[in-house]
């Protein structure tokens, strides 16, 4: 690399001038990046703990708040999670609140003063907007009944505000038309556990990277998508020298740099290589026979199950009870040679990893997201994973954890844990169920039968029914549906129709304000006060530090107001004598507006549902006195590892392991295929399409890309491409081109070389930027069993531009 | 610089007319076209620092990190970064920070090992793209 001669005086002169520069304003500045020492002078600041706002791993973050304004944060030396760091993006937190447009007044789209679909937005005072939406939501319930009007979250809500819709849409307004992101998100994982092991979330936590000998990822680009965690393996990798990290992967990613191996395979294949895997363990001997004897079942669900395409899809699995011989007997055709033929994973490569998870003196982590969550088949590859865990007997214990990380800070606590979804009620229940119905209802103090028992809309199949007119009245919070949704024409266009009325709840304008009739301007983060859950079980509180700018009001706020216009406001009549709030709180909008202590009253409320069967959350003290908690919380004592004794306080003594999720305290061995996607490459759109993230941005772009310096580090999303694929289109990095599929196209740069580098014949495009609407070309296809979305596989073709 | 401040003044009209109480567009960081990432060529110790965001953040990547890398056996930052200060040649290299040193377990701080949870350096540390400006700017406010 040839040096640039630059002089010492010029130099010092550039680096003078820069300094000087941010010292312009006066005030001390410790912006010199030649400055070690420049956290010990940020003096006079006011420090608060919070979760970090982004991504699933719940690092703590300290805020430092100065003149009612975030100005900086730091890492959480006394959090276990972060122990002291952030990554970029956590480090950017004081930014996110503070782009120049944050929405500050509600908007109604009118015209002649009056509110008209066609209208331009307009702004318009709280009273006026909550009357018009709880109108439209009466005119939409009086129309087509209750499950026309849909409320969208997300794993960004509040576990509070989460459960307040549960509460409201479901005990109030007796609609199930409940959703969140989160079934785009980690709903496989969520069958996943559930069908497995009977109980939602990991068993394990982040403790085990500590403990870990091979860490094996399934389609999880952490060094990007979970930093932190990743760390934490690279610290492992560093001080134990028999440490390994196996990167399976469909793209070739930064978390390779320090993999011993990275291993591609074709998409959709690793259901092929982990029957594989499974296949070796019982030919080397690696069953641990006691253990599945002692802890397992067999089981095998229906076959061939279709992929969620239709509007108005059904799946129920049927599963039938199988054994060991036919578990045998139903992977041997997964040899080494026809896996390799299936996925492009050398044999050899499938020895070795077969060799990690059978060896008894290795503790294996299988980590996983999006590669295994946005699947067709995602539930039965979360299955095929906790296969390889239960037949060798690891797990449940340090270092030995199957573990599905998560995406959005409170992707649990909220939607898993509050049950936010259509079919689920607090705590693991189901409306499906007449006791889990009747404990809500008693909690709610409801009559019985309010809470309607069948389960109305998936996430993908409530936006079908906005677009066929089975939903009328959409309302979504804390996320951004009309660039999320893959196959977002048919959606969008649905949207625009007439009749249909969209609420979108948001800090900043997105791609779903522009199709939105009211805009309701949201407080973020620390503006309010919160709770998040994130993916080791721990529950963690903030409290309210800075105001929300403008006429910007809190979710929950704005459920509680809606709630009253709805008739529904005796749902949340706490008491201000039992829920007094404290003498020098900062309260939140909710509180302050309701007298009560809203939050503390949702809470105490909210706990009931688990106590007893193993969801035990403490009281609402304990969380804002601590850096959280993992639950369940007995007497006190947070739980680090579930279904083992000595760990665990409902594994009766003795019993070594009991997965108390099922009825008789066994974990599921599944017997599931490989089947092939529903798209792929031929010969009209030859290539796969990939879509995801970058470690700059997250989800849609809507804070991270309004902080100047993550902005600047990754401005624009770039389909990557394999050299020599780019070569066969004679294509060069910076080209221009159009990426297309049966259902849309975007035009976009190309870029080889880049961070990622896909296998022969994908390309990857991130799907932030809101300039580059990659989900107009994705396809809808779900899981039947989660009905999560895949967003990871479809077929496109590719023209230049330039 | 000339994008820069047609985007403020587009902004400042946009808000204005929100102001007014009258039309918003409800778009948010449109502008129409897709772009591409080009970053710096200037190989390390040839460019001038770049100010962190606020004290205490993480320094920005002033220099292109082409064929630098950060792997189990070798982390190409540390050859400049480890001691920092001047390289011989005029040219001057940002230190890491004590807080890198100490092993967040153990407490141990060990002279001239990062630590393994600040290893990756790009976890936390970023080039900056030429010429990329924000569609929309942040809110005027005193830093520190």
């Amino acid at each position: 690399m040839p040096k640039t001669k630059i002089t010492r005086r010029e130099f010092i002169q550039w680096g003078g001038l820069t300094v000087a520069a941010v010292t312009a304003g006066g005030a001390l500045i410790a912006l010199n990046p030649f400055d070690a020492d420049a956290e010990d002078k940020l003096g006079g600041l006011t420090w608060d703990k919070a979760p970090c706002r982004f991504c699933g791993t719940g690092c703590s973050a300290l805020v430092g708040v100065e003149g009612g304004k975030i100005v900086a944060v730091k890492g959480d030396p006394e959090s276990s999670v972060n122990q002291g760091t952030l990554c970029m993006k956590g480090f950017s937190l004081p930014f996110i609140q503070y782009g120049a447009d944050r929405l500050t007044k509600p908007l109604i789209r009118k015209k002649d003063g009056r509110y008209d679909k066609r209208g331009a937005l307009v702004e318009a005072e709280w009273d006026e907007a909550l009357d018009l939406v709880a109108a439209k939501a009466k005119e939409a319930i009086a129309a087509k009944g209750p499950a026309a009007a849909a409320l969208f979250g997300s794993g960004q809500w509040t576990i509070w505000e989460g459960y307040a819709a549960a509460k409201l849409w479901k005990g109030g307004l007796r609609s199930n038309s409940l959703e969140v992101n989160a079934r785009h998100c980690m709903s496989s994982a969520v069958t996943g556990l559930m069908t497995t092991f009977g109980m939602d979330e990991p068993m394990g936590s982040y403790d085990d990277f500590e403990h870990a000998d091979a860490f094996i990822l399934w389609g999880a680009n952490m060094a990007e998508m979970h930093p932190i965690l990743f760390s934490k393996i690279t610290a492992r990798l560093l001080a134990a020298p028999q440490a390994r990290l196996y990167n399976l992967t469909t793209v070739s990613n930064r978390s390779s740099a320090m993999a011993a191996k990275e291993i591609l395979f074709t998409p959709q294949s690793d259901l092929a290589i982990a029957n594989g895997i499974a296949r070796l363990l019982l030919e080397n001997g690696a069953l641990n026979a006691d253990f599945v004897a002692k802890h397992c079942v067999f089981s095998r669900g229906k076959e061939n199950i279709g992929y969620g395409l239709e509007d108005g899809f059904k799946f129920k699995d049927e599963p039938s009870p199988a054994d060991l011989e036919q578990f045998r007997a139903y992977v041997a055709p997964y040899t080494p040679e026809y896996v390799e033929k299936i996925s492009g994973v050398p044999a050899a490569d499938l020895r070795e990893l077969a060799g990690l998870y059978g060896d008894p003196q290795v503790k294996v982590m299988s980590l996983w997201t999006m590669g295994m969550n946005q699947h067709t088949r995602g539930t039965w590859i979360n299955n095929l994973v906790y296969n390889l865990h239960l037949l060798t007997g690891k797990i449940s214990e340090p270092g030995n954890q199957p573990y599905s990380l998560t995406g959005q800070p409170s992707a649990c606590g909220t939607t898993r844990e509050v049950g936010t979804f259509t079919h689920r009620l607090p705590a693991d229940q189901v409306v499906t169920n007449p006791e889990h119905r009747a404990h809500a209802e008693g909690i709610w103090g409801l009559t019985p039968g309010t809470i309607p028992e069948k389960p109305t809309y998936n996430a993908v199949e409530m936006m079908r029914a906005l677009d066929r007119g089975d939903v009328l009245f959409f309302w979504s919070q804390t996320t951004n549906p009309f660039q999320n949704y893959a196959n977002l024409n048919r959606y969008r266009a649905g949207a625009l129709k007439d009749g249909r009325f969209i609420v979108v709840s948001d800090v900043y304008p997105t791609r779903s304000t522009e199709v939105a009739d009211v805009v309701l301007p949201a407080a973020m983060w620390v503006e309010k006060e919160g709770a998040f859950g994130n993916a080791e079980r721990r529950t963690h509180f903030w409290k309210r530090m800075t105001d929300a700018p403008g006429e910007a009001k809190s979710d929950l706020w704005q459920l509680l107001e809606f709630a009253k216009r709805m008739g529904h406001g005796g749902l949340f009549g706490y008491s201000a004598k039992e829920f007094p709030i404290p003498k020098r709180h900062k309260a939140s909008d909710a509180s302050r507006t309701a007298g009560v202590y809203v939050e503390k009253a949702l809470w105490e409320e909210y706990r009931r549902f688990g106590l007893g069967h193993g969801h035990d959350l403490a009281p609402f003290e304990a969380y804002h006195a601590s850096r959280g908690l993992r639950w369940p919380v007995v007497d006190g004592k947070e739980t680090v590892i579930r279904y083992r004794e000595g760990f665990d306080p409902y594994v009766p003594k003795g019993e070594g392991v009991r997965f108390y999720g099922n009825n008789g305290g066994k974990a599921v061995v599944w017997l599931r295929p490989y089947e092939p996607p529903p798209e792929t490459p031929d010969a009209a759109y030859p290539f796969w399409l990939c879509t995801g993230r970058v470690l700059e941005h997250w989800h849609s772009g809507t804070m991270t890309r309004r902080v100047p310096s993550l902005y600047k580090a990754y401005p624009h999303a770039t389909a990557n491409l394999h050299p020599d694929d780019a070569a066969r289109l004679g294509l060069k990095g910076g080209e221009k081109i159009r990426i297309a599929s049966r259902r849309g196209s975007v035009e976009l740069f190309a870029e080889i070389g880049g961070r990622v580098t896909p296998q022969k014949g994908m390309v990857y495009v991130p799907w932030f930027d809101e300039d580059v609407m990659i989900n107009e070309v994705t396809l809808d296809a779900y899981c039947p069993i989660s009905q999560q979305t895949d967003y990871k596989k479809c077929a496109v073709k590719i023209e230049r531009l330039s | 610089m000339k994008k820069f401040w047609l985007t403020c003044l587009a902004l400042a009209a946009a808000l204005g007319a929100a102001a007014a109480g009258k039309v918003f567009s409800g778009k948010g960081l449109q502008t129409g076209a897709p772009g591409m990432n080009r970053y710096t060529d200037q190989p390390p110790g040839s460019t001038a620092p770049l100010p962190r965001p606020y004290p205490g953040a993480p320094p920005l990547i002033p220099h292109s990190i082409d064929g630098l890398g950060v792997t189990r056996a070798a982390n190409d930052c540390l050859t400049c970064h480890l001691e920092g200060g001047e390289l011989g040649d005029g040219h001057r290299s940002a230190k890491i920070p004590p807080s890198h040193f100490t092993n967040p377990y153990t407490k141990e701080t060990k002279s001239g090992e990062v630590t393994g949870t600040r290893y990756n350096c790009l976890q936390c540390h970023a080039p900056q793209a030429v010429g990329a400006v924000p569609p929309v700017p942040q809110e005027p406010r005193r830093s520190l």
